[in-house]
């Protein structure tokens, strides 16, 4: 079943094609779900509200991209807002604090994955959000556009500075980069 | 499927694999949220939208309630008025049964805002629980949603069974949250009422997104 006829029969009501769509983008839902809240229950929300909103606004779809890069716009939208409301509830490490890390020294054996964890979680939500699904999940810059509703050319400037934190919050691993 | 430019720094691929690792999913639990998704969406059931609550909103929904309750009272006869049913007309019968009533909006209004933020909070503290980690949740904040619950329960115009019953629900799960206990035993307690009662997902099927009233019989 193609695109076109799949996206009529949930339209229709179909309970079959419903479950037939939700297969096609539930693991790519849930990669990025699970990438940005690293909670399985809050993934598990974001991917449920996302296939809710989906089935509700599927009709306003109108097939000027493809079904997928709708969904993961969805999806990011559903859980973008559902970390800045979790984090309203957090105690935040102010941004410039993320300064320690990059001081050469202050741990003997730095354990280099929960370093870049804690600089990776350290980034604007815009950097993170871009560093994320690029480098991270592999999207193109023009899928993170269509997602976030940004021209390609900011999802690039996006990870350029998103890497440029990283390197400056990783910089006692400054070998590991490359040019 | 990247499109990376030649002149931009790239990470080394141990740097990468460190990266790839962070909040590394695993694989999805693809029944279990299949059940919750058509759950959600039965008939009589609607998906909710995060909704960011401003910090005003618990004064409000108190004050609205007042008024809500003082209206029900008036409109149920206990004022020295007439009664309404006695002193209306066929036609004006036939208006208010179709017509939403103030009091119901007001009330509506009230309920959508104290069960957004309960979603909020209750959202954060299954969060923490499923964390290890100490509450970040402030029970002073789950009092006073405690205290809007109890309004919203006794406000006259507040007549769905469905709302009354997770409204119940609710009062029970701000009560043992705004005992603020940090023991790990007592938070199990909560979390697997929260669970069992399914109390976030009736929390999300009981608001709308962006509209700011409840629909009638939504929840």
């Amino acid at each position: 079943m193609d695109e076109r006829q799949l996206i009529e029969r949930v339209l229709s009501g179909d309970a079959a094609a419903e479950r037939l769509f939700y297969d096609r983008h539930v693991d790519r839902v849930w990669r990025l779900a699970y990438r940005f809240t690293g909670e399985s229950d809050l993934a598990q929300d974001v991917v449920q509200e996302t296939f809710i909103r989906a089935f509700e606004k599927l009709g306003t779809f109108r097939g000027e991209s493809a079904l997928s890069t709708w969904v993961t716009a969805v999806a990011t939208s559903t859980a973008l807002n559902t970390l800045r409301k979790v984090k309203r509830f957090r105690t935040q490490v102010p941004l410039e604090d993320a300064e320690h890390l990059a001081q050469p020294g202050r741990r003997a054996e730095p354990d280099l994955k929960r370093r870049m964890a804690e600089a990776i979680d350290r980034l604007p939500e815009g950097y993170r959000t871009v560093f994320l699904m690029h480098d991270v999940e592999g999207y193109t810059h023009e899928e993170i556009g269509a997602a976030l509703g940004v021209q390609s050319g900011t999802s690039k400037a996006q990870l350029f500075r998103a890497r440029a934190r990283l390197r400056e919050a990783l910089a006692d691993f400054a070998g590991e980069w490359t040019a | 499927m990247n499109d990376e430019p030649k002149d931009e720094p790239v990470l080394s691929a141990r740097l990468m694999d460190a990266a790839r690792e962070y909040q590394d999913p695993p694989p999805p639990p693809r029944e279990e949220m299949w059940q919750r998704v058509q759950q959600a969406r039965r008939p009589g059931g609607r998906a909710a939208g995060w909704k960011r609550p401003q910090a005003w909103v618990p004064v409000a929904i108190a004050a609205t309630l007042l008024l809500g309750i003082g209206i029900g009272r008036i409109g149920t006869g206990t004022g020295t008025g007439p009664k309404d049913d006695t002193a209306r007309g066929p036609d004006s019968t036939a208006t208010d049964s179709t017509r939403p009533k103030k009091k119901d909006l007001f009330a509506q209004y009230a309920a959508e805002q104290t069960l957004g933020q309960a979603e909020v909070l209750l959202t954060q503290y299954r969060s923490d629980a499923a964390a290890g980690v100490s509450p970040t949740t402030n029970p002073a904040e789950a009092r006073k949603l405690l205290l809007a619950t109890r309004l919203l329960l006794d406000a006259p115009s507040i007549s769905d069974p469905r709302l009354r019953r997770l409204l119940e629900d609710l009062e029970l799960v701000m009560a043992q949250i705004s005992e603020g206990s940090v023991q790990k035993e007592d938070r199990a307690v909560i979390t697997e009422g929260l669970e069992r009662r399914d109390v976030l997902p009736r929390l999300r099927a009981a608001t709308t997104v962006g509209t700011g009233v409840q629909i009638p019989g939504a929840i």
